[in-house]
């Protein structure tokens, strides 16, 4: 019998491997995703050097008479028009005859050798450009065709997408790649592309995506912090009883696939009936409230980062939660948000769970862009301490994806 | 089967079961479009639809609610219910498949400026469940040739902030209908003769009617670093514009040795 197993099981352990290793040989965000994260951090996508088979991508730089470009990432959340790094760029023309210059995303296997994939699926190509010096109304964007051997850009100008040169603010494009008409998108070498010839101009790139005319998902999925896997319901260990801050067994883990306008926010409340029914409910008179509380992170709890899921609460005046270990006194510890009935509405951000600046990070307001995989995980907890024994609690939490 | 046996098919079924829910994780709801915006004519009605798509491996059941929402409040019954019609509160989805839910906008002939609302689309729980996702979209409806159109600049303030120079301002909107506002900052010398900065207000963000809004950024990279400006008597001078219309305010502050910022 044993012996029976031991083969099943080492038939079924070749099976996993080979389902895992296939797993990375087959696209999956570029076969999967609506929006497409080229240079994102709130949408799954394509990874520098480090992506799946498929989701791999190179950043490639170069200049004939022009100076070669400098693309470098800087991390200012404030400045940034999505998360907390946008590309600051820089392009030197020169008056020599036939010279240009440019950067593009070339998808990549293995280390470094160029590929061709299939984008049909997307009909846009969007990003965010913010002018600073120069001019670059005659710089043109778009996506090189295969095949490698001869390749074959397809662009516009950025002044024909309506960059207002004069202006130093964010500016949002749109590339239709449907109306490449002869383009045969199911063989792209390069992604994205930016191309300049003589243009001498600074600019910023930030939120660089491939999106569908189709609309994509939002879904929330609760698991256990267990094993990661799927359930359907949030528990509180026995051993919470009477104890004060306890995290809860599951968490949530949030996955958005739309990208519909920039004013997007995922909130989580208390849907109770009542202000004052912000947490765990009673369900035979609903008198007795247990308070909620809420953190979201990109990662697993608990981790090596102190992240301990030990919920404390700081004293007078501000009553803060942290995890254990971490600054009672510094806000942008302070990792754990009081819940918020749906009744008192929006007037703080305790129910802000996710917008275009990234995960909330911290009562002090700040946030953190994401790398692939974008999957937030939302942790509960509940302040148990006035448990009474025989009643059931519930609470029926509601994350909300809105828009304005 | 012994007991070493059953621990060791109990082990094997939980890798298979991961292996079976990896493959469930990108399913969930969508609803589109995600804004509507209608200008029509009092005593018109406008019919459009939202397009509902389940992707879970489950039949589902979206429960759709929709509230008052930032309405103008001079009409006389502002309910949304009075103005917006859907069919049905409850959508069944088979799984993989999307719906239409038509919905009527009719504007009552006594209607004017503007009336919003929000439409949420929520999955209903299964029993035991304690989460519910939704998903929320405004409607916004102008009253045609009803709009009064009044916002200024409540007040503007320059601070100094961890992250540098920070601004703060507050648009009042005092007409009837909602607007998305976007303007400069234009920092001049102490005779507004030179202009030393600009910085650009690019949010999309609305402000409702009847409401006030903040609106704040520091004024990093492009714009004014902590030590961009040297120290001095400065004019700003902040520009918004929305509607077609444009309203400015204007601050002097000081710039002191160690590049902070001093209003008067």
């Amino acid at each position: 019998m044993i012996q029976n197993i031991k083969i099943i099981f080492s038939f079924f352990c070749v099976c996993l491997f080979v389902m895992l290793f296939a797993d990375n040989l087959v696209a999956d965000n570029l076969s999967d995703k609506h929006v497409y994260g080229l240079f994102s951090e709130n949408f799954n996508g394509a990874t520098q050097e480090a992506g799946t088979v498929d989701d791999n991508i190179k950043l490639n730089i170069w200049a004939n008479g022009d100076s070669l470009p400098i693309v470098s990432t800087t991390t200012t959340p404030a400045s940034a028009k999505e998360g907390n790094i946008y590309y600051s760029c820089t392009v030197v023309g020169s008056t020599a005859t036939d010279s240009y210059s440019g950067f593009c995303y070339t998808f990549i296997t293995g280390s470094s050798t160029t590929v061709t994939r299939n984008i049909s699926a997307f009909s846009m190509l969007e990003f965010y450009i913010r002018p600073k010096t120069g001019d670059v109304s005659a710089i043109s964007v778009g996506i090189t065709e295969g095949p490698i051997s001869s390749p074959t850009d397809r662009t516009v100008t950025l002044s024909s997408l309506g960059v207002d040169n004069s202006s130093h603010a964010w500016q949002k494009c749109t590339v239709d790649l449907t109306s490449f008409s002869s383009a045969d998108l199911t063989n792209i070498k390069n992604c994205f592309l930016v191309n300049t010839t003589k243009q001498t101009a600074t600019f910023d790139l930030d939120s660089i995506v491939l999106k569908r005319s189709s609309i994509g998902e939002f879904n929330v999925a609760v698991k256990n912090i267990s094993d990661n896997l799927e359930t359907s319901s949030v528990t509180w260990s026995s051993s919470s009883f009477r104890n004060s801050w306890i995290a809860a067994e599951q968490y949530l883990e949030l996955s958005l696939d739309i990208l519909e306008t920039d004013n997007w926010t995922v909130r989580i409340y208390t849907d109770n009936g009542d202000s004052s029914k912000d947490g765990l409910v009673d369900t035979t008179d609903g008198s007795n409230v247990l308070q909620m509380c809420w953190r979201v992170s990109q990662n697993t709890l608990p981790n090596a980062n102190g992240d301990t899921l030990l919920i404390t609460q700081s004293g007078a005046p501000n009553y803060a939660l942290y995890d254990s270990g971490k600054s009672a006194t510094d806000p942008s510890y302070y990792t754990w948000f009081y819940i918020t009935d749906i009744a008192t509405g929006d007037v703080t951000d305790y129910s802000l769970l996710w917008d275009s600046r990234g995960y909330h990070i911290s009562v002090g307001g700040d946030f953190g862009g994401m790398s692939n995989p974008i999957y937030p995980k939302v942790y509960l907890g509940a302040n148990c301490a006035d448990a009474i024994g025989g009643l059931i609690y519930s609470a029926n939490v509601r994350v909300v994806l809105s828009y304005e | 089967m012994n007991k070493g046996s059953v621990n060791f098919m109990k082990k094997f079924f939980s890798i298979f079961g991961l292996l079976f829910f990896y493959g469930f994780s990108f399913a969930g709801l969508s609803v589109d479009p995600a804004i509507v915006n209608v200008v029509a004519d009092a005593s018109s009605s406008y019919e459009g639809k939202y397009v509902l798509k389940n992707t879970y491996d489950i039949p589902i059941t979206v429960i759709l609610k929709v509230e008052d929402w930032n309405t103008y409040s001079g009409n006389t019954n502002t309910d949304v219910n009075r103005w917006l019609k859907f069919d049905k509160d409850k959508y069944y989805i088979p799984s993989g498949e999307l719906i239409e839910v038509p919905y009527k906008i009719s504007l009552p002939e006594d209607m004017k400026g503007s009336v919003s609302g929000r439409v949420y689309f929520s999955v209903e729980q299964q029993q035991g469940q304690m989460v519910t996702i939704a998903i929320s979209v405004p409607i916004y409806v102008v009253v045609k040739g009803t709009e009064k159109i009044d916002f200024k600049i409540d007040s503007f303030d320059l601070q100094n902030s961890k992250k540098g120079i920070s601004y703060k301002f507050v648009i009042k909107n005092d007409g009837n209908i909602h607007f998305r506002p976007s303007g400069v900052i234009e920092i001049y010398d102490k005779k507004k003769k030179k202009l030393i900065r600009t910085v650009f207000i690019s949010e999309t963000v609305p402000v409702y009617a009847e409401k006030n809004r903040e609106f704040s950024g520091v004024m990093t990279g492009n714009d004014i670093k902590k030590d961009g400006l040297k120290k001095g008597k400065y004019t700003a001078v902040l520009k918004i514009k929305a509607l077609g219309r444009d309203v400015s305010k204007e601050i002097k502050f000081k710039v002191s040795k160690l590049g902070e910022v001093v209003t008067s």
